[in-house]
């Protein structure tokens, strides 16, 4: 083994080695590499991953069936419950939908956006080290995705593009404490900035922060978003309110969100590509 | 002919080796595969420590900056980060099997623990912890400790597989 340290294989380790160190320097000085590399493993591994998805869906499905009917059982009787609910809710429906059709013509709100332009995507890739959930999707920029495009799902948002290849993007969710969304909470129209917390990540929850100190949302207030900074639109449903507490600071409030979706499960999202708001 | 042939079966095991980490990285990517409680086994590592462990130091050292920089992008990391770390860690596996450990499958798996506690950390501290993030030892111990494990865990299938290869491939004189 002494004598390995002497040969030339060694010195080809060794010239590799230096090789990497300055490709990392140059990387993290630039911010990136090249997206060479990148696309091109990308267009090999795609098509598989998009296969391996799929596959590994179904079958993790048909093991859930099995695996959850107490769960699902529950669950069942719970909807059932909630249907129940639902029906007696809906004797108001049409009383409350008439007169928010009268608000919406008031206000000038539109009910649909025809000027969003939506790109349909499958989740194909997560990755073991990303503590937010953040994934990668099988649409980008061939599809017309770009960087810091809105992800959401019809439940609601649930990210930002962060990273665009010919064939796939990556995507950095809301439970991460890099991205912030400006949002308001729908009821008392307090204004502030959703975004990832470590803590509460584990949880798969978010936070609200930069509430005013006399905010009056409680838990159960809907969160949407205020259209702010350009990058998601507005009204589009975050979350709900689980709780308000003073920020450590003691200068704010920050709530605890829980969003409309079940960031670490999500398997198909849309993608916002243009907007006008 | 001898040497041709012998060249020829040398690059099939080759790229035996490179489907199969291309395998694991396509696997490790891939949504719902083998994920316990939200957490993903990493295969890459037990992959490239497995080839090490058969072809030796040199070879090893290659095929685990290869998985490096497969695992660069599968993760979005700063390219070389993982290459430098598992070429090193590769090598330093492989010498050790060479000269003090035996080839078995727990003792594979210990290292590939090792390997992926010291790459995982070492993440851990440069992708999070100098961020100041709170609460992250409680992440720490609910989300990396248990990849780590895991990737222990699952090194049993990667070296049946490199192996298989290994043997499938012998030059007899």
């Amino acid at each position: 083994m002494k004598d390995f340290f002497s040969t030339v294989k060694f010195k080809i380790l060794m010239g590799v080695l230096v090789l990497l160190a300055g490709v990392m320097t140059y990387a993290a000085a630039n911010g990136r590499l090249t997206a060479a590399p990148q696309e091109l493993l990308g267009a090999a591994a795609v098509p598989l991953q998009r296969i391996s998805a799929a596959v590994s869906g179904a079958i993790e499905g048909f093991v859930n069936k099995y695996i959850r009917i107490d769960a699902i059982m529950e669950e069942n009787e719970q909807l059932q419950e909630e249907n129940a609910e639902l029906r007696a809710q809906m004797v108001d429906y049409d009383l409350i939908k008439r007169e928010n059709e009268q608000l919406r013509e008031a206000w000038g709100i539109k009910e649909e956006f025809p000027d969003r332009q939506i790109v349909n995507a499958k989740v194909i890739g997560r990755d073991a080290l990303d503590k937010y959930y953040g994934f990668t999707i099988d649409k980008g920029s061939r599809h017309g995705i770009e960087v810091k495009d809105c992800v959401i799902t019809a439940n609601g948002i649930v990210g930002r593009v962060i990273e665009v290849g010919p064939n796939y993007a990556k995507v950095a969710t809301i439970l991460d404490p890099s991205v912030s969304v400006g949002c308001m909470v729908s009821r008392t129209g307090d204004i502030g900035l959703v975004g990832g917390d470590t803590e509460l990540s584990l949880n798969g929850q978010c936070a609200m922060t930069l509430l005013p100190r006399d905010t009056l949302a409680t838990a159960g207030d809907e969160v949407i978003t205020t259209g702010e900074g350009g990058v998601f639109p507005k009204q589009l449903a975050v979350g709900t309110v689980v709780e308000v507490r003073l920020e450590t600071s003691g200068k704010s409030m920050i709530a605890v969100i829980e969003p409309y979706e079940d960031i670490e499960k999500v398997t198909s999202v849309m993608v916002i590509t243009e907007f006008t708001e | 002919m001898d040497a041709r042939k012998r060249t020829l079966i040398l690059v099939a095991k080759q790229l035996c080796y490179a489907l199969l980490l291309f395998a694991a990285y396509v696997l490790q990517t891939t949504p719902g595969f083998l994920t316990f409680f939200g957490v993903k086994p990493v295969l890459l590592v037990p992959t490239a420590i497995c080839i090490a462990v058969l072809e030796g130091v040199f070879p090893g050292a290659l095929w685990g900056a290869a998985a490096g920089l497969l695992w660069d992008i599968a993760s979005g990391r700063t390219g070389g980060f993982f290459a430098i770390q598992l070429m090193v860690l590769c090598f330093c596996c492989a010498a050790l099997v060479a000269l003090y450990l035996r080839d078995t499958p727990l003792n594979l798996s210990l290292l590939t623990g090792a390997v992926m506690l010291l790459v995982c950390s070492s993440d851990f501290l440069f992708s999070y912890l100098l961020h100041g993030y709170s609460g992250l030892g409680w992440m720490y111990l609910r989300r990396v400790l248990p990849v780590v494990l895991l990737s222990a865990a699952v090194t049993v299938v990667p070296r049946w597989l490199t192996r298989r290869i290994a043997a499938r491939f012998v030059y007899e004189e």
